[in-house]
């Protein structure tokens, strides 16, 4: 009798457990047609996205190219590791975006579905509207295609620029910011005229703005954080440790000045939230800048203050430092490697769509003319429905562009010509290896993090902070990483040619 | 008779409340100061920072929260509420019952079963392995048992159920196996009564557990209907934090950030359902924590 009871309970226990396994596993059923694709996005969806998502996007989708589209969205800190790398390791099926250094160690683990032989019949759109077959360049490894560039803006000297306060520039009777010395001044008169005003705020400081000014013959282009290489000689190889060079001592300099001022916060580094947040409530001069984000920003800002411009300065002269551009794409999207065939041409055909006109462009930006938004009679878009659908910069592609109502045309001119006279990255096609450094490169992070960081927002002064800090990164190993990206970068510079 | 009591004595218990005073504060004052945050206008916040004094208070944060996020909220409470209930059924049953059984001298397989859950306190097979088997091979995806059956049995929850089962007379097994009874009238009507107080120890470990949960709902969760409150919270924050750590990356300047008074005012709702639970199961917490551990 005991021993029945025993049994009962083991297999009683065993079967509800068996049972709640099964029952919670949903049968995939075998549908051919049409193809099933799962997109995966990064940050928040709004209410009205997951409503357009589920009803008006999937079934015009489905309409247009038979695939029974879903989109799913994760937080940003899964990107390009985290979940997503675990979801591409375990050989699940989706498209995402990628960057080229992610691509590059996907690429080295199998992670990414090859699209060479589909890209040139399934996506003729992305073709003719994201750069041709240049772009497409970028996101090759050894002639292979593993990513789609999607989206088209000028973006030459991404994060290489100041972004102002035109409106409190012309206030306080000045025109431009050319020099170091024009921001300053600009600040001195502004921080008088509103003293509760922060300076540099979302982004915190970069160096690479003030690149136009430094006192060198270099055009200093940032291969990653700790390498650079000059960008006017596109022949050149050579690279060299960016924070030990001249370069770094003299915006260190620079930046100590600033935060002494009080045009970079004193808690830049600890309360990044508190400067975006000041930056949005249009409470700041200052932030990093590129081509578009005068769009997304000024869009921000003029809820909190309708008057306030955006602009971005170039301090410096372009002739002799050109700004540099990476292409044009926004991004680009890569297809998981469990996915093949049939499957894989309904992936190409998806993100094809999604460039492939302006109607396209307008139906995933703003959604459904007449309930979500009405165009103007000089095609400018009305929102009426104030959720974000798509990320404003993903599919921004300047052959579709719908200028806001407030862009004037002198911003809209600025904007179309802004890659004029600028050279390409010299970097482009090449995606670095980390793998034989990585435990170099890991550690030397930590060290950027800790000693680096500080010095580069000002808060410590390159005398003061300088020998401790290069000394921690070269027991991290950074002579090893420089000439082991040397090394790839030399093979990748004498394989063009 | 009456006891008396000494100036040293009062001396000391007045040092312990006062040094009990200030670590009760410590750990308050971030709860109170979510909670006054919340509470701040957004342009005050903007203008001079958080204050726990603010010159005027105001609701307009959680009626903006409640607005434009009220349906996801109201859906995630209810996730959050039936993963906790659920799971925490199911793991205290589960739990009990393997204590059981690995406490009763003349199940054949006791030891084994004990071997097994041990092991893993020691082992596991990685994430990707168990993301795999979880998702692939036992289909744990968008679902409520997703958020529930991984965290069926936590082995140091069943181990404390034990000894507290190992702490009772065992002659009560015998003398009601000799009356006759049954394993599970044994274990339902005599053993789990007598262990009230460590049963209610690891009701209240799931159901923290479950509630503060936002581990699983990344993992396998990707529907919107399935999010829990935690999980909501925990992605606003991982935006944020990978913005702290990525200033300059170009994804980073695309991370749109809520406001400083609705990080606060989430914060709050998340909270609120464990610090309104808390204060109703403390004394069996601390019973049945100190027991199995005395015990051990």
């Amino acid at each position: 009798m005991r021993n029945k009871t025993k049994r009962m309970l083991v297999s009683g226990l065993a079967a509800a457990t068996l049972a709640a396994a099964m029952c919670c596993g949903t049968p995939v059923l075998a549908d051919e047609d049409p193809t099933e694709v799962t997109l995966i996005l990064y940050g928040e969806e709004s209410a009205r996205m997951s409503e357009f998502a589920a009803n008006e996007l999937h079934d015009r989708v489905l309409e247009e190219i038979n695939v029974d589209l879903e989109i799913q969205y994760l937080p940003w800190s899964e990107y390009a590791g985290g979940k997503t790398e675990l979801m591409l390791s375990s050989g699940e099926k989706f498209v995402t975006y990628t960057d080229t250094a992610f691509l590059s160690k996907c690429v080295a683990k199998g992670y990414y579905a090859d699209l060479t032989d589909v890209y040139e019949e399934n996506a003729q759109d992305l073709l003719a509207n994201c750069g041709g077959e240049e772009a497409f360049d970028t996101w090759r490894v050894d002639g292979r295609l593993y990513a789609l560039p999607f989206g088209n803006k000028p973006n030459a000297g991404e994060n290489y620029l100041l972004m102002a306060r035109e409106d409190i520039l012309k206030e306080v009777g000045m025109e431009d910011l050319k020099t170091i010395e024009d921001v300053e001044q600009f600040w001195t008169l502004a921080h008088e005229k509103y003293p509760n005003m922060l300076g540099l705020s979302r982004g915190g400081m970069n160096p690479m703005i003030l690149n136009g000014a430094f006192d060198s013959d270099r055009n200093v282009y940032r291969l990653n954080g700790f390498v650079a290489t000059d960008g006017n000689q596109p022949d050149s190889g050579d690279v060299w440790s960016f924070y030990e060079s001249d370069e770094y001592k003299q915006a260190c300099e620079i930046a100590h000045r600033w935060y002494e001022m009080g045009i970079i916060p004193s808690y830049v580094l600890s309360n990044g939230s508190q400067c975006d947040a000041e930056f949005y409530n249009a409470n700041a001069l200052f932030t990093i800048g590129a081509s578009y984000r005068v769009y997304e920003y000024q869009d921000i800002l003029i809820k909190a203050n309708p008057n306030a411009v955006m602009k971005n300065y170039y301090l410096g002269d372009a002739a002799t430092k050109p700004l540099m551009s990476r292409g044009a794409y926004s991004t680009a999207f890569a297809v998981s490697a469990n996915v093949e065939d049939d499957e894989l041409a309904g992936y190409v055909k998806l993100i094809n769509l999604f460039q492939s006109s302006q109607e396209w462009v307008d139906f995933l930006l703003y959604g459904v003319e007449g309930t979500d938004y009405t165009l103007s009679a000089d095609g400018q878009v009305e929102p009426i429905n104030t959720d974000v659908l798509v990320d404003t910069w993903l599919p921004d592609n300047i052959n579709f562009k719908r200028y806001p109502t407030w862009a004037t045309e002198e911003q809209i001119a600025t904007y179309e010509n802004w890659n004029e006279g600028c050279i390409p990255q010299k970097d482009i096609g090449f995606a670095f290896d980390l793998t034989p450094v990585s435990t170099e490169y890991a550690q030397l992070q930590a060290v950027e993090q800790e000693y680096f960081n500080p010095m580069t927002s000002g808060i410590i002064s390159y005398e003061e902070g300088y020998e401790d800090a290069v000394k921690k990164l070269k027991d991290a190993g950074i002579d090893t990483f420089v000439e082991e990206y040397q090394r790839q970068f030399t093979a990748f510079k004498e394989g063009q040619e | 008779m009456k006891r008396k009591t000494y100036m040293s004595d009062r001396m000391l218990t007045v040092i312990f409340y006062i040094l009990l005073s200030i670590i009760a504060l410590v750990c308050l004052f971030p709860i109170i100061f979510a909670f006054i945050g919340s509470l701040n206008e957004e342009s005050e916040v903007m203008m001079n920072g958080f204050s726990m004094m603010p010159g005027k208070l105001s609701l307009d944060t959680y009626r903006y929260v409640f607005e434009t996020q009220g349906s996801k909220l109201v859906n995630a409470y209810k996730t959050s509420l039936i993963v906790t209930i659920g799971g925490t059924v199911l793991s205290v049953v589960i739990t009990v019952m393997y204590a059981y059984v690995i406490t009763v001298h003349d199940f054949r397989f006791g030891k084994v079963l004990a071997f097994f859950a041990y092991f893993t306190m020691i082992f596991n097979g990685g994430m990707l392995s168990w993301y795999i088997v979880t998702t692939k091979y036992l289909g744990l995806k968008d679902s409520y048992l997703a958020m529930m059956l991984p965290y069926a049995m936590n082995v140091f929850n069943m181990y404390l159920v034990r000894n507290y089962f190992k702490g009772l007379p065992y002659e009560l097994i015998e003398i009601a196996e000799m009356d006759g009874a049954g394993h599970f009238r044994i274990l339902w009507k005599i053993i789990a009564p007598l262990s009230k107080a460590g049963i209610v120890t690891i009701v209240l470990f799931y159901a923290l557990q479950y509630w503060n949960d936002f581990y699983l709902p990344l993992m396998l969760i990707n529907h919107e209907e399935f999010y829990s409150i935690q999980y909501i919270l925990y992605k606003m924050m991982a935006n944020i934090q990978f913005l702290a750590a990525n200033p300059s990356s170009s994804m980073a300047a695309h991370v749109v950030l809520p406001t400083q008074t609705i990080k606060m005012a989430i914060t709050c709702i998340a909270i609120g359902p464990i610090i309104l639970f808390y204060p109703f199961v403390q004394k069996y917490f601390v019973k049945g924590v100190t027991v199995g551990a005395l015990k051990g």
